[in-house]
């Protein structure tokens, strides 16, 4: 969908309520939002995608902008998302599912390939540990969403001399901590 | 250009080779650790299927449906919104009723005007946090509205010499605060209370009147503020003026806070 043409006529479909365009919506923006709820440790990562995308739909007659610009409102519905989840999370208790259950549902991927990516994810999250909340959504934002400097400032509604700042301390940090042998990649 | 904004070279560095990765022109294998970074996040949260996309995708496109019928409806409302204010939440609307009820029948009580039984009442529960208002006897009310006809007297002629009679039509001189206090002494030591406190509370009132109009600049509040002040004046029998306008200004000033809270009412609404 980088053809703004395109764009422009499948964002007026989609106020239109037309189910193409918000599939092929939904299709372009969702696996990225999908990795980028999964990185912030959300219980079920497609479900709060899914909640972004009916949040989107609500409030859609109230965006203007281009592709960039709608990219960075999803990701920060999706990160609105991921804090009202997290409140949630504190005051709701759950029950870890039965093993047996667990079994039904079985490996959604290959083991191997599932494996290596758990060790990333081990090292991922060493990495970002030290970090601010802000310098993480930073880098997450930038990685996963593939976020410019403008649409991740419009995301986290700051500055992009902000944002710059942010991403600058948290690499050097990083740097830092990889030299240092604290963390490794 | 200030020192702060002059990039520093090494962060530059580390932001180019950064941006170069995040374009995949450099690769964690080179021995970039930057590099190693961004590829290792997007290892660990690959972009994947959708699981279930279906099953959502027709949720969405339900509420789409829906939103695109509700569009037209929504602007067809904004068009025809009227200028009255909404008031959504419950909290909103007690408040709203309490303040409704509240200026309906505050001055009605205030002038002594409530039906016997409830202007009692009324008047008991008042006292009870320090403001005085007219009993159910009509006299009370009458005196009340005659000494707001005093005050009316003295928004006109503001001039008027405030030294001498007690007369309501000569008391009312916004100077009249250091007036207050030697009428109350006079009518005290002649043994006139009637008049003397009368006069000297018929200043207190017209300050009372003044503070609260400009304090809430709400009509009807300026009007109690006023008729309080006086309606105490009526009923102590030697009361000193001090004391009455103490009360004119309590009063005022509770109104005062009533109005700002009505006011906060209406832009909770308005949110």
């Amino acid at each position: 969908m980088s053809d703004g043409s395109a764009f422009e006529a499948t964002l007026r479909a989609a106020r239109a309520g037309a189910e193409w365009a918000w599939r092929d919506l939904y299709a372009a923006f969702a696996p990225r939002l999908t990795g980028y709820a999964r990185a912030c440790r959300v219980a079920d990562p497609e479900d709060l995608v899914g909640d972004v995308f009916l949040r989107a739909v609500r409030s859609l007659h109230r965006f203007e902008g281009g592709e960039g610009d709608l990219r960075a409102w999803l990701f920060a519905l999706a990160r609105n998302a991921v804090i009202d989840e997290r409140r949630r999370a504190t005051r709701r208790r759950t029950e870890p599912l039965p093993p047996e259950v667990l079994a039904e549902l079985g490996p959604a991927v290959d083991a191997e390939q599932e494996a290596m990516r758990a060790m990333a994810e081990e090292r991922v999250r060493a990495v970002l540990a030290p970090l601010t909340a802000d310098q993480r959504d930073v880098l997450l934002l930038r990685i996963l969403g593939g976020l410019t400097i403008e649409e991740v400032a419009a995301a986290l509604g700051k500055r992009p001399g902000a944002v710059k700042a942010l991403q600058a301390r948290a690499l050097n940090r990083i740097r830092r901590d990889v030299s240092r042998g604290a963390v490794t990649l | 250009m200030s020192r702060s904004n002059v990039p520093h070279p090494e962060m530059t560095s580390v932001d180019e080779r950064f941006e170069r990765a995040l374009r995949g022109e450099t690769a964690g294998g080179d021995g970039d650790d930057l590099a190693a970074f961004v590829e290792d996040v997007r290892r660990a949260f690959p972009v994947r299927p959708m699981l279930a996309a279906d099953a959502r995708l027709e949720a969405i496109a339900q509420a789409a449906r829906q939103a695109a019928a509700e569009g037209g409806d929504r602007s067809a409302r904004r068009a025809g919104r009227s200028w009255v204010p909404t008031f959504r939440s419950a909290p909103a609307k007690a408040l709203a009723a309490v303040v409704v009820v509240a200026s309906s029948f505050g001055g009605l009580a205030v002038a002594g005007a409530l039906p016997g039984g409830v202007q009692d009442a009324v008047a008991n529960v008042a006292s009870r946090i320090g403001v005085n208002l007219p009993g159910g006897d009509d006299e009370a009310g009458t005196a009340v509205g005659a000494d707001r006809k005093g005050d009316a007297t003295e928004m006109q002629a503001p001039e008027a010499s405030s030294t001498e009679e007690p007369q309501p039509t000569e008391t009312e001189s916004p100077k009249a605060d250091g007036q207050d206090q030697r009428s109350d002494e006079q009518g005290d030591d002649e043994g006139t209370g009637g008049s003397g406190n009368g006069s000297g509370e018929t200043e207190a009132s017209g300050d009372g009147s003044g503070d609260q109009s400009g304090g809430s600049g709400d009509g009807s509040g300026s009007t109690e503020g006023s008729g309080d002040a006086s309606g105490s004046t009526e009923r102590s029998s030697d009361g000193s003026a001090d004391q009455s306008g103490g009360d004119g200004s309590t009063d005022a000033s509770s109104e005062g806070s009533s109005g700002s809270t009505s006011d906060g009412g209406d832009s909770s609404s308005g949110d």
